[in-house]
């Protein structure tokens, strides 16, 4: 019979290759974060701005509930405002959309 | 010789690079590499359109064109019209109503679309469409008059 991976073992999985994220409500967690450069608001192909998309995977789990958006957060460090928050898969795992506070 | 439709081009980028109130960027001419977070506020200015109608009959020397210059305006930050607004009020009070030096019969406003983004930062941009109506000579797009060389 295989052994398929559960909730518990998230955090382990999580805990090599992740940083640390604090958000309010919950104790601090490990997540894997992505940069993913995309451009936006392009017109007639040319010139549009190239913005970052700010992704954090995170334990479902480990979340304060509920998990409102324009949430602070930290991430790695980095003061962060939740944009969004979207479960994947069958939900053992949430990707937490960022964003950088204004300057 | 540059046609007039070229030339009212680049009087357009120079009102809107003169004098700019502060926080209003100089416009850049059709600019194909994207902005980054860092070069914001911006604006891009390219021709889009133009429409020609003889309304001289077969025999008549000019041609009435109508351009379209479209002025984009993008900006960072939130909220993101009252951001954009002083762009768009630069833009009117640049372009509204100018001859360009007499290469112009008119220039005004026909539309304006805003589009919105939400990324590391919230992007905004308003496309703001002026109507310039000029004539040139039908066998020759940088004359207007038969008395000018």
């Amino acid at each position: 019979m295989p052994n398929f991976y559960q909730d518990a073992d998230i955090p382990f999985l999580l805990c090599e290759t992740g940083v640390w994220i604090e958000i309010p409500g919950a104790p601090r967690m490990k997540g894997i974060v992505d940069y993913a450069s995309k451009e936006y608001l392009q017109t007639l192909q040319i010139a549009g701005i190239r913005g970052t998309a700010i992704t954090a995977v995170v334990q479902t789990s480990a979340l304060p509930s509920p998990l409102a958006n324009k949430t602070p957060l930290i991430v790695d460090g980095q003061p962060m405002i939740l944009r969004d928050a979207q479960q994947e898969g069958d939900g053992a795992i949430t990707v937490l959309l960022c964003e950088r506070p204004p300057p | 010789m540059r046609s007039l439709r070229a030339q009212i081009v680049d009087a357009a980028i120079a009102l809107l690079n003169t004098s700019p109130p502060a926080g209003i960027p100089f416009a850049e001419r059709i600019r194909f590499e994207p902005y980054g977070p860092e070069d914001l506020p911006a604006i891009n200015v390219m021709p889009v359109r133009e429409e020609s109608e003889k309304k001289t009959g077969r025999w008549g020397p000019l041609l009435t064109r109508g351009f379209t210059l479209r002025v984009e305006c993008r900006v960072s930050g939130s909220p993101a019209d009252v951001i954009l607004d002083p762009l768009l009020v630069w833009a009117g009070q640049s372009l509204g109503g100018q001859d360009f030096g007499l290469l112009a019969e008119d220039c005004y406003e026909t539309l304006c679309e805003w589009s919105y983004a939400g990324s590391d930062q919230n992007y905004s941009m308003a496309s703001l469409d002026f109507r310039i109506n000029f004539s040139t000579l039908s066998n020759d797009p940088t004359r207007n008059s038969l008395l000018t060389p």
